[in-house]
This record gives C-alpha cells, sequence and structure tokens, in this order.
C-alpha cells in the first residue's frame, strides 16, 4: 500500500472513530500535553479549561488547585515512563495522546493498557509525593509519623516522604475516572481491570520505599545517623511496573453475588495479587498499522541487528526484513586539558550503521 | 511440545508407533534419513534391516551389509547426538524438535539454516564417536586400537608405552564414508549447495572429535611411584564435543548460494577468505521461531517454560519473544531433614515447597 493511500484510509477511520466518540478510560493523561496557557492555574475555571476530565475530576481539580501542577507533572512524567520503558518494543508507547486514533491501544483491555494505567496513577502518586516534601503543597508536608529512634540504632529524623498523601490523591483523581461507569453491566470487567492496575501502580511506590540516611559527628564518623524513609526513583517504579506487565494475569469478569470480580482466565495460573497487573483482551502482534487495535506497525523503526530479544531486527521487522542506512556522527575526540583552564578537543566524524524495519 | 532430555523416551514410543503407521498407510516412503537409526527400535542388524531400512542409499546399504556390526555403532551415534542436540537446545526457541517421520528432523533439513548445521556436523560427529568406541571396546573385527602409538617412548619423566588409543581414524572414515553417502544420491542443480554444505558441516562434526582427543595417563611403579607410566589417547566425552559444536553454531559462516569449485562466502567483503573444517556454514537465514508454523514445522515458543532471573536465551524475556510469560505455582514435595538413627537406619521429614513456574504467552 503506497502511502497516500494509507494515509487516505487512516483519515477516514480516524473521522468515523471521532464521529463514534469511544469513551476513552485515560483521557486525563491529556493534561501532560496542556500547556496551560488558556487560563492560569490559579484561577477557578483552569480547571474547566482543561480537557479530559469527567466532572468529578473537575471537580476535585476546583478544590485542589496547587495539586494541578504536580498531577500534570505527574502525567507528563508517565507518558515519559512508558516511552523508555517500552522504546525497544514493537508498541512504544507513542500512541498514548488520546487525541490519536490509537488511543485504541488502551480502549481494549490489553496487557498494554494495564501497563499505561498503572503508570500513571504511580506518576501523580508520585509527583504529588515529590511536590508534598519539597513544600510546594499548604495541604500536606513530610511524614511526621516516621520519627524517634529505630532499632537498627539510628534516629528516624528528617523529610520523610508522604506517600500516604500521594497515593490517597492519585486514588481520588485518578479513580475518579472509573466511579462514573456503573458497577455492573457490559464494562463492569474494564472498569475492575483499570481500578485494579491503578492500585498496583500505586503499590508499585509503596512496596519500593527505601531508607535515605545521613551521618553526623565529627569529620564524618557516623556517631549519629538520621534516617528518613524516600521514594525510589520514578524510573525505578517504572522498571518494577514494566517486570509485572511481562508477567502480567489474563482474566475474565465473572459475577459472584451479584459482584463483578476478576478471576484467571486459565485457573491453573497463580491467581493475581493486588501487586499485579491484570488485562482481559490478549495484544495483538503491532506488526501491522491496524487502527482497530490502534498498531502502528513497526515499519521504519529502529532495530538492532544483534540481538535476539524484541528490540531486535529479526522480531521487531516481523520478518520483513530491514534496511541499513549509513549514518556519519560528529564527536568530540582527542580531548586535551590546557592549564589553566580549559579543554580543546578535535572534532572526529564516525560512521554509524542504522536499521530500520521494511 | 518441549522436549526435554527426560521426555526423550515417551517420544522414542511415539516415533515408533508413527512408523508402524507409516507403513501400513504408506509403502513407499517420501524422504528418510539414515538419522532415523537413531531414533528407531531396530536392535539387532539382520540381514533383511540393511536393504529395508528406510532412508539408507545404496552406498549405506553396501557398507551396512559388509559390516553389520557397525551398523550398531551408527545407530549409537545417531541416538547419542539428537541427545545431546536435544540437551544443548533445552532453553533455546528452537529447542531440537523431532519430527514424526523418517527425517527424524522434519522441516529444519528441508531448509540450509545454521539449525541444519548444526545437525548434520553432530550426527556424523556421533557416528565418529560410537563407531571409534565400538573400536577400542572390541565389537568390530574390522578394527582395533590404534597401534601407532604402540610402541612406547623414553621421556624425561620416565618410560612411557602406549595403551589402547581409541581408532579415531578408523571412526573417521567410517563416518566419512557411511554419512556422506547421503550427499552424492542428490545431483540436481539446486541440491548442489546444500550437499556441498551439508559435506562441510558433517567435516566439521568429525574434525571437533579428532581435535578433542585427550591424552590419558596411569601410573604403574612401587605404591603409586610413577616410574611407568601407561599413556594413551582417548575420545572426549560426547558433551564436550556437543558444546564445542554449540559454539561453533553460534557464529557459523554465511555462504554464498553460487559457490563454484570452494565454497564461498556471501558476505562480499570477505569473499576471499577460505572457510576452514573448523567453522559450521549455512546459506538460509533461520525463522525466529517465536510463533507456531504448521506448514514450516515450527512448534512456537508457547507454553515453553522460562527463567524469569536468568539473562540467557532461556530468559523470559527472550524465549518468550516479548509476549509475556504466565505463573503457575507448583507443589515440590521432597524429603527433608534427614537423620541417622542408631542402628541402622534413616529418618526423614518430607518438605513441601512451592514454587513459581513461568511459562510463555
Amino acid at each position: 500500500m503506497n502511502r497516500l493511500d494509507l494515509l487516505s484510509l487512516l483519515l477516514g477511520v480516524y473521522v468515523l472513530l471521532y464521529l463514534t466518540s469511544v469513551a476513552d478510560s485515560i483521557k486525563w493523561l491529556s493534561l501532560a500535553m496542556s500547556s496551560g496557557a488558556t487560563a492560569t492555574i490559579s484561577s477557578a475555571n483552569y480547571c474547566d479549561s482543561l480537557v479530559g476530565l469527567v466532572k468529578r475530576q473537575r471537580r476535585i481539580c476546583k478544590k485542589n488547585l496547587e495539586v494541578m501542577e504536580s498531577v500534570k507533572l505527574g502525567a507528563h512524567e508517565a507518558i515519559q515512563e512508558c516511552q523508555y520503558q517500552f522504546k525497544n518494543r514493537r508498541w512504544n508507547c507513542s500512541m498514548v495522546d488520546p487525541k490519536s486514533l490509537f488511543g485504541n491501544v488502551l480502549k481494549l483491555g490489553t496487557r498494554e493498557a494495564s501497563f499505561v494505567h498503572a503508570i500513571s496513577a504511580a506518576g501523580v502518586a508520585h509527583a504529588v509525593t515529590r511536590a508534598c516534601s519539597s513544600g510546594k503543597l499548604t495541604k500536606c508536608g513530610c511524614d511526621r509519623t516516621v520519627k524517634g529512634p529505630s532499632k537498627d540504632g539510628f534516629e528516624w529524623s528528617g523529610c520523610s516522604d508522604n506517600i500516604a498523601y500521594g497515593i490517597a490523591f492519585s486514588k481520588t483523581f485518578v479513580d475518579a475516572r472509573e466511579k462514573k461507569s456503573k458497577k455492573s453491566g457490559k464494562n463492569a470487567g474494564r472498569r475492575l481491570m483499570n481500578l485494579h492496575n491503578n492500585e498496583a501502580g500505586r503499590l508499585a511506590i509503596e512496596q519500593n520505599m527505601k531508607v535515605e540516611c545521613k551521618c553526623h559527628g565529627v569529620s564524618g564518623s557516623c556517631e549519629l545517623r538520621t534516617c528518613w524513609r524516600a521514594m525510589a526513583p520514578f524510573r525505578e517504579v517504572g522498571a518494577i511496573i514494566k517486570e509485572k506487565f511481562d508477567g502480567a494475569t489474563e482474566v475474565k469478569s465473572v459475577m459472584t453475588k451479584n459482584h463483578p470480580r476478576l478471576v484467571p482466565t486459565n485457573p491453573q495460573f497463580k491467581p493475581h495479587t493486588k501487586y499485579d497487573l491484570v488485562y482481559l483482551v490478549a495484544s495483538p502482534d503491532f506488526c501491522e498499522p491496524d487502527p482497530k487495535t490502534g498498531s502502528f506497525g513497526t515499519k521504519g523503526r529502529v532495530c538492532n541487528k544483534t540481538s535476539k530479544a524484541i528490540d531486535g531486527c529479526e522480531l521487531m521487522c516481523c520478518g520483513r526484513g530491514y534496511e541499513t542506512r549509513k549514518r556519519k556522527v560528529v564527536d568530540r575526540c582527542f580531548c586535551k586539558f590546557h592549564w589553566c583552564c580549559y579543554v580543546t578537543c578535535q572534532e572526529c566524524e564516525r560512521e554509524i550503521e542504522e536499521h530500520t524495519c521494511k | 511440545m518441549t522436549m526435554k532430555r527426560n521426555s526423550v523416551e515417551p517420544f522414542l514410543c511415539f516415533a515408533r508407533f508413527c512408523l508402524f503407521i507409516w507403513i501400513l498407510i504408506s509403502p513407499s516412503h517420501t524422504f528418510g534419513n539414515w538419522m532415523y537409526l537413531g531414533v528407531s527400535s531396530i536392535t539387532a542388524p539382520r540381514d533383511n534391516i540393511c536393504n529395508n531400512f528406510p532412508g539408507l542409499v545404496d552406498q549405506q546399504k553396501s557398507l551396512c551389509l559388509q559390516n553389520p556390526q557397525a551398523l550398531r555403532g551408527v545407530r549409537e551415534g545417531a541416538k547419542k547426538a539428537i541427545y545431546e542436540c536435544q540437551a544443548q537446545f533445552s532453553s533455546e526457541r528452537w529447542n531440537c524438535t523431532l519430527s514424526s517421520n523418517y527425517s527424524v528432523f522434519g522441516h529444519v533439513l528441508k531448509k540450509g539454516t545454521r539449525e541444519t548445521a548444526f545437525i548434520y556436523s553432530i550426527l556424523s560427529a556421533g557416528v565418529v564417536h560410537s563407531v571409534t568406541q565400538a573400536c577400542t571396546a572390541g565389537n568390530l573385527t574390522t578394527c582395533t586400537c590404534d597401534v601407532s602409538a604402540r610402541e612406547g617412548e623414553h621421556t624425561v619423566e620416565g618410560w612411557k608405552w602406549g595403551g589402547c588409543s581409541d581408532n579415531v581414524k578408523y571412526g573417521i572414515e567410517f563416518s566419512r564414508q557411511f554419512v556422506d553417502a547421503s550427499e552424492s544420491t542428490r545431483s540436481e542443480k539446486s541440491e548442489n549447495i546444500r550437499n556441498r554444505m551439508n559435506l562441510h558441516n558433517n567435516e566439521v562434526g568429525r574434525k571437533i572429535v579428532a581435535e578433542l582427543m585427550k591424552f590419558r595417563c596411569r601410573c604403574h611403579g612401587v605404591s603409586g611411584s610413577c616410574a611407568v607410566q601407561t599413556c594413551w589417547k582417548s575420545l572426549s566425552d560426547f558433551r564436550t564435543i556437543g558444546e564445542t559444536l554449540k559454539q561453533k553454531y553460534e557464529a557459523p559462516i554465511r555462504i554464498a548460494r553460487r559457490s563454484l569449485r570452494t565454497l564461498k562466502r556471501a558476505e562480499k567483503t570477505k569473499r576471499r577468505v577460505p572457510i576452514s573444517y573448523t567453522e559450521l556454514v549455512y546459506v538460509h537465514r533461520s525463522p525466529n521461531y517465536c510463533r507456531a508454523n504448521r506448514k514450516r514445522g515450527i512448534l512456537g515458543t508457547k507454553g515453553r517454560e522460562c527463567n524469569k532471573t536468568s539473562s540467557g536465551s532461556d530468559s523470559c524475556d527472550l524465549l518468550c519473544c516479548g509476549r509475556g510469560y504466565n505463573t503457575q505455582v507448583v507443589r515440590l514435595v521432597e524429603r527433608c531433614e534427614c537423620k541417622f538413627i542408631w542402628c541402622c537406619y534413616v529418618k526423614c521429614k518430607t518438605c513441601e515447597t512451592l514454587l513459581d513456574k513461568h511459562t510463555c504467552k
């Protein structure tokens, strides 16, 4: 198919989808894209200017205006992290933009959707907690419950990250989306899946809190140590959720006593815990562009010739083969330090091979 | 279907059953292979076995008739090689899958991939190994120990004399005549490069066996003083040979389809560099073996057990081709905390551990 044909096809499908306007459960992520220029964050109509929020979320926004900056940051970081963790996969998280047609990947309850939900709920919790610790918010501060001497002989002191607040806020704001839909009915399974994955994302932060310490005493003798609880960097949280993505459990929704519940599709497999990700539909292979599944296809993607994993040309290009291009890169080299104080370098040209899928 | 070392036996039964059915329904076989000796159940070589065994070419039949005992060596060698292939590839996407007909490896042999290269080399090595062992054990009337090292020699350490060295020369010569005979029949031009690829890889397997021969010595003298040593050359165990060939499989050479007299590399810049018998060669690129494809005889990796913590080829990441994995809980019941009680028995408790088993989606 040539490019023009593809473009017109995509356009057609886009218009069709736009008219039918399928509900997207994670539209609030578009906060990450909004520039905030339409209204200043302090004004009350700021919340109304935001795209993609449901009524309940707008209400929360109005009540917590000062937190919204962190929510925005959290959404942005979540998308960045998703793209980082998936940069070597066929679906590379390029479709999170809710304005894009390829949000379809998230409309189906796939494993990819479960990751996006988990990472975005975690992103908000992480960003809000950080804002608490840095004193940007009036409603929260450090976690004061962590204090006094510890069993390991140090003093709990300093500013422990107030993860409880961050998680609580993420729960109210992010999960508000799912409160909207009915508790039973056609979408009950999807609703439960989203709520479960949101929670799993937040728990990934809580379960991986660290203890950071500082020494006091004569020339770092560490006679006295004060420690506080800190969150792992978001990169680490992303990696943990990615691992959960690999081992995610396929579930289906069943009714027990008039309440929907998620159970593993295959009863032989280990039942999921609240820390695991769950999904309802098996993912497509993302090899060819398909608006139905939200797949972009892998044509033109850069691949690794020597790798046997999913980033390798063999798997990434789905057996279609790849093109090799030589590209010149200019690096600094032969750098010398001159007294005092500057460094002179030469510029070296290097040829690198780049492989892209056919 | 996963083929593990311990699951070879049931498979053999299955293969025998299939052979039986095959003979019933189809009087003429499509394409057979001497490798079938390695999975068939025929034990004692009988007169008619040489002529009736599926897949043997004329030269192999006459070798079999001349030396019926050697056929047992071939059979042992093929068996050993198939077993070793499955052991070496147990954690790879292609796990040395056997097919249920005479061709033994099925579709893999139709194309000249690196997997095919490995199969040919290890089977040829297997025949050398087993026939040589049969020589040493005295099971063959046509050969004995290698006597060329018999005379013994004076060395700095003292008097050495030769023991019974493994007669690898005989094994290699036999393998050359028997194994390579399969390649002389197909003479169409399109098959030509495949024949030569197979011949090359057969030779690689044989050379490896000879190269990995080891010197072994035994001391004689007053209370182990080692005044006199008996030394002889012996074969390495087949695991070492398998491992070495697996290493060669990791870095094979792709050859051009149009190689005139000698095999030429496919890579144009290296055309002039000769290809030695220490390197495996292949013609076709391998498929990725990720998804099942019945037409091409690929089973796919769905349902294969993977290792969550490893970073090698058995890791869930590589084996499952990015599809992720399922987790099952397996209950392991073991004897534990064993105590010796006077006299004389051992009392144990049974311990139960729950293990997570990961399989590819």
